[in-house]
């Protein structure tokens, strides 16, 4: 979140990306690593002159975001956090690592401040 | 997170201040609930004003939340929600389902 504070784009934009980057590592922390300690989230980020690609690595088996479907129960008390994601990034992709760890790619948008 | 408690006329007033991210946010918030209901207390206001990150735990906690009070025959409402935490509400369309006010005093009165 800090990080993301340095560069020169709309808050908004840093304020989504930042959100999504939480509940991606969220992700991969619950469902990917399932909590145990010795299991880590590997980040990484790259930045070009148009976007920011955010790569979260988990050990977990993955999920399938493509096809996943939001509750319609307003009243849920979890199973939003891709539903954000979708909504705060421009893209969102996942495969494999080489070695075998589920992968999540994030692409935010950049644009100058005015 | 924490939380600063309060009661003008009849309700409390929680102001929450720091991350509402899921952990032991969850068990403070909803102890916080259920012993202000223990002492009479039926309707609440959230102040979210110094709260600085909200995630889809966070929502979770919020609507535990909502769901004990309405339980209880009551009504709990939002105060000061920053443009950075509506913008979740409006892509989870929680908007549809918490009350929500700029102005103390509006959202006391509404209760009325």
């Amino acid at each position: 979140m800090e990080l993301a504070t340095d560069l020169s784009c709309e808050q908004k934009v840093i304020d989504e990306l930042s959100t999504s980057v939480i509940e991606a590592c969220t992700n991969a922390m619950e469902h990917g690593n399932r909590l145990q300690e010795d299991q880590q989230v590997e980040i990484h980020f790259n930045l070009t002159e148009s976007a920011i690609e955010v790569t979260v690595l988990d050990n977990g088996r993955g999920f399938d975001f493509e096809n996943w479907q939001p509750s319609e129960d307003l009243m849920r008390e979890r199973g939003r956090g891709i539903l954000i994601m979708r909504e705060f990034t421009d893209n969102l992709a996942y495969d494999y690592s080489e070695d075998g760890r589920f992968r999540l790619r994030l692409t935010k948008h950049i644009n100058s401040k005015p | 997170m924490r939380i600063k408690e309060r009661k003008r006329d009849g309700i409390a007033i929680l102001e929450l201040s720091g991350k509402l991210m899921g952990g032991p946010d969850s068990e403070t918030f909803n102890q916080t609930l259920q012993a202000l209901i223990h002492e009479g207390i039926k309707n609440f206001i959230v102040n979210l004003e110094r709260v600085k990150w909200v995630n889809s735990t966070g929502l979770g906690i919020l609507i535990s939340g909502y769901s004990t009070v309405r339980k209880n025959g009551g009504e709990l409402k939002l105060l000061k929600v920053s443009e950075r935490i509506e913008n979740i509400f409006i892509v989870s369309k929680l908007y549809t389902v918490f009350k929500s006010f700029d102005d103390e005093d509006e959202a006391v009165n509404s209760f009325s």
